[in-house]
């Protein structure tokens, strides 16, 4: 403990550095004075006497430059005075030090704005209790027990194929089984319609066992959490709601808690507040409820069943006992689950891989979206990087030409006796307050531009993440302002104080006409910058090029003067027939709103990434390979079709007529017909769902081809079309579930957008509308990752482009004004006005040339990294790699143009009196 | 004629010079140390305070301001339970040094 008590008493010294000083200094005087004293007793002069006491007492100023260093704080000292004496520097040359701290906001605040993403998204732990013992619990293979999926995801993790969900019965096998984990925990998303306040709105819940709260070891912001008595059958309904929600729906009003709301029609009483930070396992979802299990059945999903060993929907958090490996737990899982499966018979003919769990780790929640969100996150890092490089690249060239500038500053202070590694640290003394500036200046931008990103990506669901500024983030930036004060700062420090101290020190010296090793480096570092901008504007080109294809796609529908929303009634205590009755009844009412042409209803809406689709047996086609036929259908309202202006190409349409009692019926679009049908006439044929052998059991299941209708996207631009079919919701009562409204309009869509929303709420005042847009908003928030990607990525060439050409100005500007002798020379020998321009411009566009020529191939090999993220181009697309040349060329030939005029101007007579 | 202390062993002579004198400053330690060793170890005076202020941060003395019975402002050291804690440990250490160089130059 005593180092503590020794920082203290360092601390302390720091503070009253001033008072120990002259404690010291005060101390010292004294003792001399007493030694003098005392020799003079003995009869000595005053003098010899004063002079034997400094002699025996030594070298007083070394004494207490000795005695202050003790205490540690030399290097502060120096420190602060060579950053008062930079911050002067800066101060004198405003210009500089302004071009310089933007361009460091600019690559340092994108830097810290990227990483703040990544750091939310990638490597954020969750805020609660020792997030690191969580662990989620997964399983690979094939299971012998037989299984529906009713919730959950699959995913690759470390390359193999994972499943997130059990049943309830396997759930609970597994929380009393597995000794080394101190709380198993259950957990299911589903969304539900909540009627508070008089109003009803979808809200995301999440189902858990009574010991999550515990488990997960969260607190609560107000009121209780769940617990295992609220997770019994004939418990009080009881909910937690997010604080998100609660800001949201009822203005953070303190009073919700003991208040009932209706949940998918049934009452719930709010036990509580879910703390701020807390947001959920999966931050994709909802986490506006959290209710607990034994009410999911019954208040969430018919599927989600507590009793049925077929249903699979639970997913599994642990958290392990401290200092147990994984492996234990992963041995202790794996026998239970294989005891489990074995009680199941296998058939014979089929071999299975064998069913394991996965252990995998939890502190970040639910992995799946987060693998999605790396890829993109790491394409953008990648960009982020070149942009900061780049400025360095700038402020190096910026820091060498000024560094000739202060050449006889340096040249002054080495020949009083300053020493080469004082003045190098004096030189990256002011990088490093020039990065600090930077990093200060990017910061303010930085939040603002990560939310953006954020707002983004999420589209429709905004992702509700943290992305504030916080300790991790901050080291991260100060990290990159070290590093970046060292990459622009080294090699321009050293190469300032490499001074031949004679020729410096004489005024007028310019030195030689060649190429001095500075102007080397800093070509070299221009070359350097305008190789990666070209690479960066190249990236941008195909970036924007993609979102042009996709915004030209044809969707094979008419998405103009098209209003599109979302109910659902099946949440509201609506069973099949009855739902259909209520939708019509919208529909209808919907319909005869003035201004409105048509009005139908479908599972989901399209080009919104939803899609439903079946296996499918067609006589007389035969799958190739192991693939069976597929086709994606799409039930809805039979003038589905006709309202989307989808055309019927041949046969008939759907209509009322084709009732649940008459042969079932569809219309296919063309690939549908092209796959199956070789492009012959379907008109008639029969095709069946399920992948059969000889006749299928079901009448139901057997569908008869009436009409062959137009191509038209499905699932979003970018896809293929794929085989669609065309359901009735008549014959199909048992599809309906929510369904979205596509409204055609002769006035703009949302012009009647009020009045669609009084004619849901007076049909019915239980069901809410959600997502009201227009279909052409639907396809734009589709395109949003493309958006982002093509405008962060351009924006980002630019700044490169726009620095890259600065620095190159700042070269030759202080190129022409180094040659300006040569130049008066040459223009005395006869050379024309022209003449020099050009030998100043060759000299540019050699070095841009030689940038693009090295940044083109680099593209070209990185741009393969991207080639899932384009549509309708080639990673090696031409007209991107020209633009981007033509482009990188342009700015840096008008950058150089300034200069090469200016010693175009050079008047000979006054360059030579100079000389 | 007078020696220069052995190296290392300075901080030693000034917690035991304050053993024996209790508070006292820097002028009394040098003199202190320099009149009990009969004038055979010298300090280098000013040496005695980058001394002093390296055992103020280690906590084995603390200062004070006092005043000289000549009446003048001076800067009186004392030592701590620390202090009296590393000057056993110094004489150990020195004894079982000098012990061993005292063996090693003994023996024929």
């Amino acid at each position: 403990m005593e180092w503590i008590g020794e920082i203290w008493r360092r601390l302390r010294a720091l503070v009253r550095r001033r008072q120990n000083d002259r404690d010291l200094e005060e101390e010292m005087r004294l003792h001399v004075e007493l030694r003098a004293e005392e020799q003079m007793k003995t009869g000595v002069a005053p003098d010899d006497a004063r002079s034997t006491a400094q002699q025996r007492f030594g070298n007083a100023l070394l004494m207490k430059e000795r005695s202050c260093d003790v205490w540690g704080w030399r290097w502060l000292e120096t420190f602060l005075q060579d950053l008062r004496y930079g911050a002067r520097m800066l101060r004198k040359s405003p210009a500089f030090t302004a071009v310089a701290i933007l361009s460091l906001a600019i690559g340092i605040g994108a830097n810290t704005a990227i990483f703040s993403v990544v750091n939310a998204i990638l490597l954020k732990s969750m805020p609660v209790r020792n997030p690191e013992q969580l662990r989620l619990v997964l399983w690979t293979g094939e299971p012998r027990i037989p299984m529906s999926t009713g919730s959950g995801y699959s995913t690759t993790l470390h390359n193999i194929e994972v499943h997130s969900s059990f049943s309830y019965p396997m759930y609970q096998l597994l929380a009393t089984s597995v000794p080394q984990f101190s709380d198993v925990m259950g957990f299911a998303h589903a969304d539900l319609t909540v009627l508070a306040a008089g109003e009803s709105h979808y809200a995301g819940a999440l189902f858990v066992t009574g010991n999550f709260f515990r488990g997960a070891g969260v607190n609560p912001l107000l009121g209780r959490m769940l617990s295992p008595e609220d997770d019994r059958a004939g418990a009080p309904a009881v909910a937690v709601i997010g604080y998100r929600y609660w800001e949201r729906r009822f203005g953070l009003d303190r009073a919700i808690v003991g208040r009932t709301i209706r949940v998918n029609g049934r009452p719930v009483t709010i036990a509580g507040v879910i703390p701020k930070p807390f947001l959920g396992l999966e931050p994709r979802e909802g986490n506006d409820l959290i209710l607990p299990m034994a009410l999911a059945e019954a208040y969430g999903r018919k599927e989600y069943s507590l009793g049925r060993e077929d249903s699979w929907w639970v997913q599994i958090l642990g958290r392990l006992r401290p200092g147990v490996p994984d492996r234990q737990a992963w041995g202790a899982l794996d026998v239970v689950m294989a005891r489990a499966s074995a009680r199941y018979e296998d058939k014979p003919e089929q071999k299975r891989h064998p069913w394991r769990p996965v252990v995998e780790n939890g502190a970040g929640g639910v992995p799946m979206w987060r693998e999605n969100a790396s890829g993109p996150l790491f394409i953008l890092s990648g960009v982020v990087a070149f942009v900061l490089l780049i400025a360095c690249a700038n402020l190096a060239n910026l820091l060498l030409a000024r560094g000739t500038a202060r050449r006889r500053e340096m040249a002054v202070r080495l020949s009083i006796g300053a020493g080469r590694w004082r003045l190098v640290r004096q030189l990256l003394t002011e990088s490093l307050l020039l990065a600090g500036l930077g990093a200060g200046a990017g910061l303010t931008f930085a939040s603002p531009l990560s939310k953006l990103v954020l707002a983004l990506a999420g589209g429709k669901n905004p992702l509700t993440l943290d992305v504030q500024v916080d300790a991790r983030t901050l080291l991260f930036t100060v990290a990159t302002a070290l590093l970046t004060a060292l990459i622009f700062g080294l090699a321009p420090a050293f190469r300032a104080t490499r001074i031949n101290l004679t020729p410096s020190l004489k005024d007028g010296a310019t030195g030689g006409f060649g190429a001095t090793p500075h102007s080397r480096l800093s070509r070299s570092l221009i070359v350097g910058q305008v190789a990666l901008s070209t690479l960066l504007l190249a990236g941008a080109g195909l970036f924007i090029r993609t979102l042009v294809n996709l915004a030209k796609v044809d969707p094979g529908f008419q998405s103009q003067q098209l209003l599109i929303f979302t109910v659902d009634g099946s949440r509201s205590g609506y069973e099949a027939g009855k739902l259909l009755a209520v939708y019509e009844r919208i529909r209808k009412k919907v319909s005869a709103i003035p201004g409105v042409r048509a009005a139908t209803f479908s599972m989901f809406p399209l080009i919104a990434g939803s899609m439903s689709n079946s296996d499918i047996s067609v006589p007389g086609y035969s799958p190739k390979g192991k693939e069976s036929a597929r086709t994606y259908e799409m039930v809805a309202d039979s003038g589905f079709l006709a309202a989307m202006g989808i055309p019927i190409l041949i046969g008939r349409d759907l209509n009322e007529g084709d009732r649940p009692n008459a042969p079932m019926v569809a219309v296919v679009n063309e690939t549908f017909v092209r796959d199956y049908f070789a492009g012959n006439n379907p008109l008639g044929k029969i095709f069946y769902f399920g992948q059969l052998t000889g006749q299928p059991k079901v009448a139901k299941d057997t569908v008869q081809i009436i009409g062959v209708c137009r191509d038209a996207k499905y699932t979003d631009l970018r896809s293929a079309i794929p085989p669609t079919a065309y359901l009735s919701y008549l014959q199909n009562a048992d599809w309906v579930g929510q369904a979205t409204f596509e409204v055609r309009t002769a006035v703009p869509p949302l012009s009647i957008a009020h009045a669609v929303r009084r004619a849901v709420t007076e049909t019915d005042r239980d069901v809410p509308v959600a997502d009201l847009l227009t279909q052409e908003q639907q396809i734009r928030m589709s395109l949003s990752p493309e958006r982002l990607a093509a405008g962060l990525i351009g924006s980002f060439g630019l700044i490169a482009a726009l620095l890259a050409a600065i620095g190159l100005y700042g070269v030759m500007a202080y190129t022409v004004t180094r040659r300006t002798s040569e130049i008066g020379i040459r223009m005395a020998l006869g050379a024309g006005c022209n003449a020099v321009l050009w030998m100043v411009l060759r000299g540019s566009l050699f070095m841009v040339a030689t940038g693009i020529g090295i940044g083109v191939p680099t593209a070209l090999a990185m741009t393969q990294v991207v080639r899932e993220a384009l549509y309708g181009i080639e990673p090696n697309d031409p007209v991107s790699f020209i633009a981007a040349s033509v482009l990188m060329l342009a700015v840096a030939t008008v950058a150089a143009w300034i200069p090469a005029q200016r010693a175009g101007r050079v008047d000979p007579m006054q360059a030579l009196r100079h000389e | 004629m007078r020696d220069e202390i052995p190296p290392g062993t300075l901080y030693m002579l000034i917690l035991k010079t304050l053993v024996r004198g209790g508070e006292m400053h820097g002028f009394e330690i040098a003199n202190s140390i320099q009149q009990i060793s009969e004038d055979v170890l010298q300090v280098e005076e000013g040496s005695l305070y980058p001394a002093l202020q390296r055992m103020l941060i280690k906590g084995w003395v603390t200062a004070e301001w006092g005043v000289t019975a000549g009446n003048r402002r001076a800067r009186y050291y004392k030592l701590t339970k620390a202090g009296r804690k590393q000057l056993e440990v110094e004489l150990s250490q020195f004894q079982r040094v000098n012990q061993a160089i005292i063996r090693v130059i003994q023996t024929a």
